[in-house]
């Protein structure tokens, strides 16, 4: 009997976690080295590691959103690397998986093509501009219809995520331009705010989940 | 005055009534992480929630859910 339990934990483990982590790892690393690939390319002497570090969170948010779209998209292969206890359950939660995997491959998208503006980058300006207030808002409306279809704890993990993320931001964005109003670093620029967003927004998901006791591997 | 998590004995009741933590989310409405999370003490559930936890066992929440606060005399 320990056996058994001993061998189905050390399966879940293998499969809710090692083997997501080293997928999602390469496919990380394949987009990264993709991105940079392209933009040195593109951009030639201007490219810069502000537009690259963005880009990367772009595709960071495309891997992840395909990661859980195509395991709610398919239960059964799913539950083979989503944290849920079987395929039903995934079934049971298909709307607000769909919705938040839409919502952020949109935001992820919409971050690459910022990353790629003129006047550096290949895309038009007044292109980007309408891409990426097209892609932000149809994504929040798809993360709002996530939230809308959640039950109270996810509800609840959405809020506290928000506060977490308020927090990250303050902090980590306050403390930057404490040192660069003094001209101890450098200020950052508009595109790091965006990509400082967007990262904190991700780990204030994870803080808020892991509090909740949601990512203890099933 | 700090305000954490409640103990509870929703497990108790749950597999009393021999229902798994599916079952009971199917009956009241809501996700297996929340039966999950609320039988682990990480979320209180809302007053509506409760309420519907102590009629479907038919016990009353205080039964529920513990907490050891005493108003002051």
């Amino acid at each position: 009997m320990m056996t058994e339990t001993k061998s189905k934990s050390e399966v879940s483990f293998m499969r809710k976690l090692v083997i997501p982590m080293i997928a999602g790892g390469l496919a990380g690393f394949a987009v990264s080295f993709g991105i940079i690939f392209y933009m040195d390319g593109a951009f030639g002497s201007d490219a810069s590691i502000s537009r690259e570090i963005a880009a990367i969170v772009g595709g960071l948010y495309l891997v992840i959103a395909i990661g859980v779209g195509v395991g709610a998209a398919s239960p059964a292969l799913g539950e083979k690397y989503l944290n849920t206890d079987d395929a039903e359950e995934i079934l049971e939660m298909r709307t607000v998986l769909m919705n938040s995997a839409a919502a952020m491959t949109l935001w992820g998208v919409a971050l690459i093509v910022l990353a790629l503006a003129a006047p550096a980058g290949p895309i038009p300006v007044m292109m980007a501009l309408v891409s990426a207030i097209v892609l932000f808002v149809a994504g929040s409306w798809l993360a709002w219809r996530s939230h809308k279809a959640s039950d109270e704890l996810f509800a609840a993990v959405n809020i506290e995520a928000s506060m977490w993320a308020y927090v990250g931001t303050v902090l980590i964005g306050g403390s930057w331009m404490v040192g660069a109003h003094l001209q101890l670093v450098p200020a950052l620029a508009p595109i790091d705010w965006l990509t400082l967003f967007y990262v904190v927004a991700l780990a204030a998901s994870f803080i808020a989940s892991g509090r909740r006791g949601m990512l203890k591997i099933k | 005055m700090g305000f954490g998590s409640l103990e509870n004995r929703l497990k108790h009741h749950r597999e009393g009534r021999g229902w798994s933590q599916g079952e009971l989310a199917r009956r009241l409405g809501v996700s297996r992480q929340t039966i999950n999370a609320v039988e682990t003490d990480k979320y209180d559930p809302s007053l509506p929630l409760a309420l519907r936890m102590s009629k479907l066992f038919g016990v009353s929440v205080p039964d529920l859910f513990i907490d050891d606060w005493e108003p002051e005399e």
